[in-house]
């Protein structure tokens, strides 16, 4: 595909991307408003957000909610690779001995963890998606929004949880937030005082502790077995605690399920020390065979654990766009602490989102995954992503290619 | 979403990381998630398109031979 044939998204998000490489756009610096951008360049104001979910997607940008997009600082080695990566060898990186890379074979965040089938993001699907939620917002839309996000998204996540994780849910006690890293503030500010006691996986999500430690509490590495957190162990070394942090479908980073008992024992161990549960539900939407196990909270009768979900994987990290589903007792606290923080995703974003949902989940396995992503498409047509043996075949040979 | 490629205990998980990414890899270092977790690498391959699987395990092998051969 040539230059001038390549979509105007796709062109965008080159020029963009190599403006930053170049440092003629610096780090710090705020890209013009979607908006702003899209009267100068007369393109579709969906064209730019979608150039812009693409930067940020691989780390090149940040949103900051209301406040814009800003540059993020690109390191010499990103700048180099990047460089490879489009053909433009230096003497330097000629030197360095590394292996040629093609122009277009390589991206500098290979092996990045988190990110889908990028490549195959249905870009125009969603460009025009949103282009028709800008088309029809009402005035309301455009005032101060509600601290939990749009209705509409929230009464599709309510649905999703119910039919894909097995959640009894409404959806006035579910928040959209900035990805899980708003669901993760929010929770540091209303559930854990300072010096509070966390359990937290040992090994675990590096971002889960640096979030909790920046809410000064006081973190308590829990171990693992194969079954996830040893709760025995978190017993013996913070019976007490008041909060505690887990991944019980895919344990980051190792990947065990927590079996029933297991969950039970956890469940058991909240209800007495009066105590809450995080569900970092990251990657249920990823499985190859049927349904994933139903979430932790499905099985949650006293109301202790509140479900944090992303649409980073299921969608692009770039949407910024999670949600939290509060236990009933706790939803009035979170519902002050959203108002103050403001952190949700902007209207626009959240109704098209919405409207993707809705789109497509009457014809699917896995609501959200199958409707709206396109790992999931591919494997709802069973075109693309191999069988589960092919795919362990695939990553035998990967591992043995590595070692 | 990713695999986890465990490392020798004596070969530094965040010295291979720092010799991947000279090669544009981004790859994160077991050591990095927690207290004992041993050394290896955790690497996504969601976003590695069918087609370049291959190539890519292998600039990664050769990355962490070169590595091993400093």
């Amino acid at each position: 595909m040539t230059a001038a044939t390549r979509p105007a998204y796709r062109r965008l998000y080159r020029r963009l991307r190599d403006e930053i490489l170049s440092g003629r756009l610096a780090a710090g610096e705020r890209l013009e408003s979607s908006r702003q951008l899209a009267a100068r360049l007369g393109l579709a104001r969906g064209t730019i957000e979608v150039a812009y979910q693409m930067l940020a997607a691989e780390g090149y940008v940040s949103g900051r909610g209301a406040a814009g997009t800003f540059v993020n600082p690109v390191t010499a080695v990103v700048r180099r690779s990047a460089a490879r990566a489009s053909g433009r060898v230096t003497g330097r990186t000629r030197g360095s001995g590394a292996p040629p890379m093609a122009a277009g074979e390589a991206s500098p965040l290979l092996f990045r963890l988190g990110l889908p089938a990028l490549d195959a993001f249905p870009h125009k699907l969603w460009a025009t998606t949103l282009a028709r939620a800008a088309r029809r917002s009402a005035p309301s839309s455009l005032a101060y929004p509600d601290a939990f996000g749009l209705w509409a998204l929230r009464d599709e996540i309510a649905r999703y949880l119910r039919v894909a994780r097995g959640i009894a849910c409404m959806p006035d006690a579910i928040a959209v937030t900035a990805g899980f890293q708003g669901a993760l503030d929010l929770i540091g500010k209303v559930a854990v005082a300072p010096s509070d006691q966390v359990w937290v996986e040992n090994p675990g999500y590096p971002f889960t502790r640096d979030s909790l430690a920046a809410s000064r509490a006081h973190l308590v590495n829990v171990a693992l077995d194969d079954g996830g957190l040893r709760v025995d162990r978190g017993i013996a070394k913070a019976a007490r605690a008041r909060l505690a942090v887990v991944t019980p479908t895919h344990q980051f980073p190792l990947g065990h399920t927590m079996p029933v008992a297991r969950r039970l024992e956890l469940l058991d161990w909240a209800d007495r020390a009066g105590a809450w549960i995080v569900e970092d539900d990251y990657d249920s939407e990823f499985h190859y065979r049927g349904l994933p196990p139903p979430a932790l909270k499905s099985l949650d009768a006293a109301g202790r654990v509140i479900y944090v979900g992303t649409f980073s994987k299921v969608m692009n990290p770039g949407l910024r766009i999670g949600y939290a589903l509060f236990p009933p007792r706790l939803v009035d606290r979170f519902r002050r602490a959203a108002r103050t923080a403001r952190s949700s995703p902007s209207y626009l974003v959240q109704d098209a989102l919405a409207a993707f949902m809705t789109a497509g989940i009457s014809s699917v396995i896995s609501p959200v995954c199958a409707a709206s992503t396109p790992s999931g498409a591919r494997r709802s047509r069973r075109r693309s992503l191999p069988a589960p043996k092919d795919v362990s075949r695939s990553l035998r040979a990967w591992a043995a290619c590595i070692s | 979403m990713h695999l986890v490629m465990r490392l020798p205990a004596r070969q530094s998980d965040r010295a291979a990381l720092a010799a991947l990414r000279r090669q544009g890899h981004a790859a994160v270092a077991l050591s990095d998630c927690g207290h004992g977790a041993g050394q290896g690498l955790l690497l996504g391959f969601t976003n590695v398109a069918v087609d370049q699987a291959a190539p890519s395990a292998e600039r990664l092998a050769a990355g962490l031979a070169e590595r091993r051969a400093e």
